[in-house]
């Protein structure tokens, strides 16, 4: 017995031995097993949805927000006025209940007034099952952008289903998303928004991808980032399409609502955004310890350690700028320009870090880096490159709320290291693609 | 042509279950120091940021006093946005926070009438600014003006993050010795 230990304890596990044991796993007969996959899938959702069914009945922040907002639309209320809105969300919700004012475009609070026809209980409910219908939306998109299935220059390959069930995991494990459900957040919609644009722009259908991207951005503001690889690549038809779809959405939204509603959402962004001094919401919101954005780590810092104001805008810019370049000098070595999903992982990361205000519900976002680095590295059979991220992911998404400076932010920190370390993945990728 | 040093004499790439196995034990005892250590530094962390946050929160109160010659309106619990109190002290702040840094929302009483820890609010600037520390949780500590130091305490086990620190009209009288 103690012979064998021996010979055992001796047996040497070097690159080629775990490599085949990855492989007997990511290529083998297991990983082709359509009826494991389709148990492994049954059971991530069963327990995604024992994980959020009570958030029907505790309901959070935002969406009484949107709720106040859609419904002050029908009844002709000016939502972007505080008071107004606030006294609205009063007679609606009560006194006890924080009402956040609506700083969202137009278009959302549009889109919502059939579901404000609703009793509050029931639009709650209603919008809590939309959300699961949206998060399996995005999850068949992610499937279909990142050619999880099918193969192809950017799929899996044959690496049977192993990167369709990572998905699903993820669906499990990630804490951001089921705050995004709690909370009653329009995420879900944003980021299948962006998903039907990378997937149309990636099929060359410019009319398509720049409708379904000036959706996103008509939702939230953030997803605008992701038309920058078109005008650097000088794909004008792309950034026509964009153009054109968001004039035509906002005249639309402007006929429906009057001039009035979008003079009020212009004047609170500039309020909210450039005004001197920003408005208490934002000026608080923006060095709360749960933001985590760039902007929040700085505010933080500066009022920490009594810091010139001054400092912080200067550091955002030069982060962002640095970023970009980071961007551009990869460009070439990482097939960047070529590959859409790389484009959208990077920026849907870049959106985290330079938004103004970035909760933790918006790194629900973060399953498509990952999932796009799983993929690739089952694909290529380079595991071990994806350990780092399979660290910096595990940190966004299960990191512990609070935690004093800068600890509080590890999130974003985590959310940078995978920025940065995002291009040299995939430029391992080209250098061991050109031999 | 790329230069492939051959290896030394005895020397095999890879490693060994055994080599495995110690690396597994070696970084199983690393993780074991570190997830506690990690736990005592942010909350160090936390606290010493909460502090600095209840600094300037004083210092506006101290401020406004000084301006107005009464406390803020009359918010009973916690700082929220809604409130008047965030509007009223906003102009005498550049950033503030009505969470602190293990996610709780501060908690202020301001003015007569209002009885908490003990302590008796009973001219209209007196005021009350507390965090309710790690666990979020009120103590049921109370204030002994025979002994008015006697909240204060050193910082020796994890359960003191979970105390309360307390500010009545500028002064600490329930937290970590020194720390105003």
């Amino acid at each position: 017995m103690s012979g064998r230990l021996a010979a055992l304890a001796r047996r040497r596990i070097d690159g080629p031995a775990v490599r085949a044991v990855l492989d007997r796993i990511a290529f083998g007969p297991l990983s082709r097993n359509k009826i494991l996959a389709g148990t492994v899938i049954a059971v991530c959702l069963v327990v995604f949805i024992l994980q959020t069914i009570s958030f029907v009945f505790l309901w959070d922040t935002d969406s009484p927000s949107y709720y106040v907002a859609a419904q002050g639309l029908r009844r002709h209320v000016a939502i972007y006025d505080d008071r107004a809105f606030q006294d609205l969300g009063a007679e609606l919700f009560g006194k006890s209940v924080i009402v956040y004012p609506y700083i969202y475009p137009p278009p959302l609070a549009q889109i919502l007034i059939p579901l404000a026809a609703l009793p509050e209980e029931a639009y709650f409910q209603v919008l809590y099952g939309i959300n699961l219908l949206l998060t399996l939306l995005c999850l068949y998109l992610m499937v279909d952008v990142l050619e999880l299935k099918t193969g192809g220059p950017g799929g899996a390959g044959r690496a049977g289903t192993l990167p369709v069930l990572f998905l699903f995991v993820l669906l499990v494990a990630n804490h951001p998303l089921e705050i995004t459900i709690h909370h009653g957040q329009i995420n879900l919609l944003v980021l299948a928004f962006v998903l039907l644009f990378l997937k149309f722009e990636k099929s060359g259908k410019s009319p398509a991808a720049g409708l379904f991207l000036a959706l996103a951005v008509l939702i939230k503001i953030y997803p605008v980032l992701l038309i920058l690889p078109a005008l650097f690549a000088r794909k004008w038809r792309s950034v026509a399409a964009f153009a054109g779809a968001t004039i035509a959405l906002a005249l639309a939204s402007l006929a429906a609502s009057g001039p009035a509603l979008w003079a009020g959402f212009l004047r609170s962004t500039v309020e909210v955004f450039l005004g001197k001094p920003a408005s208490v919401f934002i000026r608080g919101f923006q060095s709360s310890p749960n933001n985590l954005s760039l902007k929040g780590l700085l505010a933080q810092a500066v009022s920490l350690f009594r810091l010139p104001t001054a400092t912080a805008p200067a550091v955002y810019v030069l982060a962002a700028a640095g970023m970009f370049v980071l961007l551009l000098a990869t460009a070439r070595r990482t097939g960047l320009a070529s590959d859409i999903p790389l484009q959208g992982a990077l920026l849907l990361i870049a959106t985290l870090i330079l938004a103004p205000l970035t909760w933790s519900h918006h790194y629900t976002v973060v399953m498509f880096p990952l999932a796009y680095v799983f993929a690739r590295a089952v694909r290529e059979r380079r595991y071990a490159a994806f350990l780092p991220f399979a660290v910096l992911g595990a940190i966004i998404l299960y990191y512990p709320v609070g935690g004093g400076f800068p600890f509080n932010q590890a999130r974003l920190l985590a959310a940078l290291a995978f920025f940065a370390a995002l291009p040299a993945f995939a430029r391992l990728r080209s250098e061991a693609a050109r031999a | 042509m790329r230069y492939i040093r051959a290896p030394r004499s005895g020397f095999r790439a890879g490693m060994t279950v055994a080599g495995l196995v110690v690396c597994v034990a070696v970084a199983a005892v690393l993780v074991a120091l570190a997830v506690p250590l990690h736990e005592s530094v942010r909350n160090t962390a936390a606290l010493k940021s909460t502090l600095s946050d209840i600094g300037d929160w004083n210092r506006a109160f101290g401020a406004y006093l000084a301006a107005r010659g009464a406390a803020p309106s009359n918010p009973k619990g916690p700082i929220l946005f809604k409130k008047p109190i965030v509007d009223e002290l906003a102009p005498f702040m550049r950033q503030f926070r009505t969470l602190d840094w293990w996610g709780f929302n501060y908690l202020v009483w301001t003015g007569p009438g209002n009885v908490e820890y003990g302590i008796s609010l009973e001219g209209p600037a007196d005021y009350l600014l507390v965090s309710t520390g790690k666990g979020g949780i009120r103590e049921t500590w109370r204030y002994d003006p025979a002994r008015p130091g006697a909240g204060l305490y050193d910082l020796t086990s994890p359960d003191d993050y979970e105390k309360d620190i307390v500010i009545w009209n500028g002064r600490l009288v329930r937290g970590p010795k020194g720390a105003l």
